[in-house]
């Protein structure tokens, strides 16, 4: 069976794409406005913009991957795919952060799960920050509208062996467990989301908005780093960009100056305060790159008598917020429970031990269900999150210091877990910790997990989920950018990522940032043009391909 | 009992320490390749150790392959994190630093599996995060390259992705 690769095809359709390697690069260029980032933001905006009649240009620092070449391995996707490898980490080495670095960035390779942002979110960001007219009902036809357009709805399929574990030891234990919204069409049930979809299933920038962009005349240049914006008074006037060598780390020294009305930074919460600091960017109150959150992750992994397999089937399926609102938003920190593909790099790389301890638990790869919980930091001052720094040579690294307050959720997370999975029938459970060993019983879990030691680089933290650092505000004092996403000094300058965002999500964040950047980017277009822009529709052509699929696929898994 | 600042002030030392040694290195010709390959192929066993073949040649065969593995991997890596993990193995390979960061007298190459677990396990829970994070970088590294091998996968009942 083979897919339509519709990336391959736009090529050959004429698309205006240029990558670091071609032979001639302009010195300069014109557009009307200029997009850095090609994610969740990026390519939201982008579509809304082109469609709107304007010249955009998408600037990507990753490559340009699609279908034909994912081949659902974590040896080729984590270096061509993920930032730093997928071994980003913050200053401390304290926790690693998986971010996407390519085309359709952290989108082509997140797990698809879809959340709208939680009411009580933001409730929150009204109430403490001042941020009216985001409120549940007013964000609920954005929402609406990028769920119709990325076809985000529950997951109705059954859940994978290591998804059910959480929804049955939950259930046992008197606690609701639902399932999924996911953003796919046909969707195979393959389970490899996260090294990119080999078959275009799932509905991410990459073959959603920038195609459509793109066919709108959109512009796109790949592996090519936003370097600085180049501002003369208070206005940007051109991006300064720098081509990146066959590494794809380095610059290669060939440069582009991209000139624009409007520039657009979707570079994500790590990159786009960045390239706002290396572009001297006024900052009178100190908030660029402060307030950066990471929904820390701490895992559970429990061994059982059979085959969980928990490389096959959507890796996300099921959910547990009970966590999350059995204690006030700005009490002890609350978390979301899911459950993780678990592919053989990611286990080897998450399990702790070497030698012969860490062999025994690659030996019950098969048999192990992993369970992670996201803590929902940013709504407590003592969660007031990490800073973006610059490094000597202008890259960015995320200094998050984890204190007892996270890391005492933390613990308060293992302990959840380990009593779910001896609920679903784990014969063992080991928190992701350096002290942590194989516990035999609840009992025995609950003892040892009260007197591990939560501190950073014993336990285990992760991320995939970085937010904040360039927050809207009501007033200059309060945020990087307004609540239209426009930089209070720069005032042709906006910010469409997660770096809006003034605490954590507390859910995956991608449909938040999609419904956010979509009303900004709509009243961006329609201040830019004067006119409402149309909202963008899924092709009636990929409507048929997925009926297609989906007739192919009828038989069960 | 050390307080908090006597680690920060271990902890600055050590920063120094390392960055010294990456200025130094660049007066006394000190090969970065060659001292990364010393301490991966002593690191690679101890690591692996009881996932590798017991026979020499394929165990030889493994070693290369892991030690191939993690070298892609850094190539892959930022010019920054290349850089710090330069001077963190030019550390480890200079004998002083090495005596002082490892406890190890003998070289790399002198010091057999367990001398180097004891290592390794030492630095898991090192009151120096400059050594924590170094175990947990060559961890990372090293596990990451041996299970990125699909000649690993039956072994841990993995199928690998489908096919189709």
């Amino acid at each position: 069976m083979s897919f339509p690769d519709p990336i391959a095809e736009g090529l050959r359709r004429g698309w205006a794409v240029l990558d670091a390697d071609a032979s001639t690069l302009p010195a300069e260029a014109q557009f009307d406005v200029v997009i850095v980032g090609t994610g969740a933001g990026g390519g939201t905006t982008a579509e809304i913009l082109a469609h709107a009649g304007l010249r955009v240009l998408l600037v990507e620092e990753g490559p340009l991957r699609s279908s034909g070449e994912f081949r659902m391995r974590e040896a080729e996707a984590y270096p061509q795919l993920y930032q730093e490898s997928a071994a980003r980490l913050t200053k401390d080495k304290a926790i690693g952060i998986l971010q996407g670095r390519c085309v359709g960035g952290s989108t082509t390779v997140n797990w698809t799960s879809s959340f709208r942002t939680p009411a009580a979110t933001l409730a929150f960001w009204r109430d403490r920050f001042g941020l009216d007219g985001f409120d549940e009902a007013a964000m609920a036809p954005w929402f609406e509208r990028m769920e119709r357009r990325l076809s985000i709805a529950p997951w109705t399929m059954a859940p994978n062996e290591n998804n059910d574990v959480l929804r049955r030891g939950a259930e046992r234990l008197g606690l609701r467990a639902a399932p999924i919204a996911r953003n796919v069409r046909g969707c195979l049930n393959l389970g490899y989301c996260g090294v990119g979809c080999p078959t275009n299933a799932k509905q991410s920038m990459l073959v959603t908005t920038i195609p459509s962009a793109l066919d709108a005349g959109a512009t796109l240049y790949t592996r090519a780093r936003a370097t600085r914006l180049i501002v003369e008074g208070e206005r940007a006037v051109a991006l300064e960009i720098d081509w990146l060598d066959a590494t794809g780390t380095r610059p290669s020294g060939r440069r582009t100056r991209a000139k624009a009305a409007h520039f657009v930074l979707a570079a994500g919460a790590i990159a786009s305060p960045a390239l706002l600091m290396r572009s001297g960017a006024p900052d009178p109150h100190r908030l660029l790159g402060a307030r950066t959150f990471l929904h820390p992750v701490v895992v559970s992994a429990a061994v059982f008598d059979r085959i969980v397999g928990g490389w096959a089937g959507a890796p996300q399926s099921v959910y547990v917020d009970h966590f999350l609102h059995d204690a006030p938003i700005d009490g002890p920190i609350g978390y979301k429970l899911e459950a993780p593909p678990i592919h053989p790099v990611l286990f080897a790389t998450t399990m702790t031990g070497f030698g012969d301890e860490h062999r025994r638990r690659m030996l019950d790869f098969a048999r192990t269900q992993a369970t992670i919980a996201l803590l929902r930091d940013g709504f407590h001052e003592r969660s007031p999150g990490g800073r973006v720094e610059l490094r000597d040579d202008g890259s960015p690294v995320l200094d998050y210091p984890l204190d007892d307050f996270v890391l005492e959720g933390g613990r308060r997370a293992l302990l959840s877990m380990a009593e779910i999975q001896f609920a679903a029938g784990a014969r063992t459970v080991q928190p992701a910790h350096e002290l942590a060993l194989p516990y035999r019983s609840w009992r025995e879990a609950r003892e040892a997990i009260a007197a591990l030691p939560m501190k950073p680089l014993l336990a285990r933290v992760v991320s995939a989920h970085v937010m904040g650092g360039c927050r809207f505000g009501v007033d200059a004092a309060r945020g990087a950018v307004d609540p239209d996403g426009v930089h209070w000094q720069w005032r042709n300058v906006s910010v469409h990522d997660g770096s809006l965002f003034p605490t954590s999500i507390g859910a995956n964040p991608q449909l938040s940032i999609y419904g956010f950047t979509a009303r900004l980017a709509s009243g961006l277009a329609q201040r830019l043009t004067g006119r409402v822009p149309p909202a963008p529709q899924a092709s009636q052509k990929a409507a048929t391909q997925e009926t297609a699929a989906m007739q192919e696929t009828a038989a069960p898994q | 009992m050390a307080t908090r600042r006597d680690f920060l002030k271990l902890g600055a030392g050590s920063a120094l320490l390392l960055g010294a040694f990456g200025i130094a290195s660049r007066y006394v010709g000190r090969n970065g390749l060659d001292d990364r390959r010393e301490v991966l192929l002593a690191m690679i066993p101890a690591v692996l150790d009881g996932a590798l073949p017991s026979a020499p040649e394929p165990r030889a065969h493994a070693i290369s392959a892991a030690l191939a593995g993690v070298e892609t991997t850094i190539a892959g890596l930022t010019p920054a994190t290349q850089d710090e993990l330069a001077s963190l193995f030019l550390a480890l390979a200079a004998a002083p630093s090495r005596l002082l960061l490892a406890g190890l007298a003998k070289s790399w190459r002198e010091a057999g599996v367990d001398e180097v677990a004891a290592v390794l396990q030492g630095w898991r829970t090192h009151r120096l995060t400059l050594l924590q994070g170094a175990y947990q970088a060559l961890h990372k590294l090293i596990l990451g390259a041996a299970y990125a091998d699909e000649a690993r996968w039956a072994d841990i009942g993995y199928p690998g992705p489908p096919r189709f």
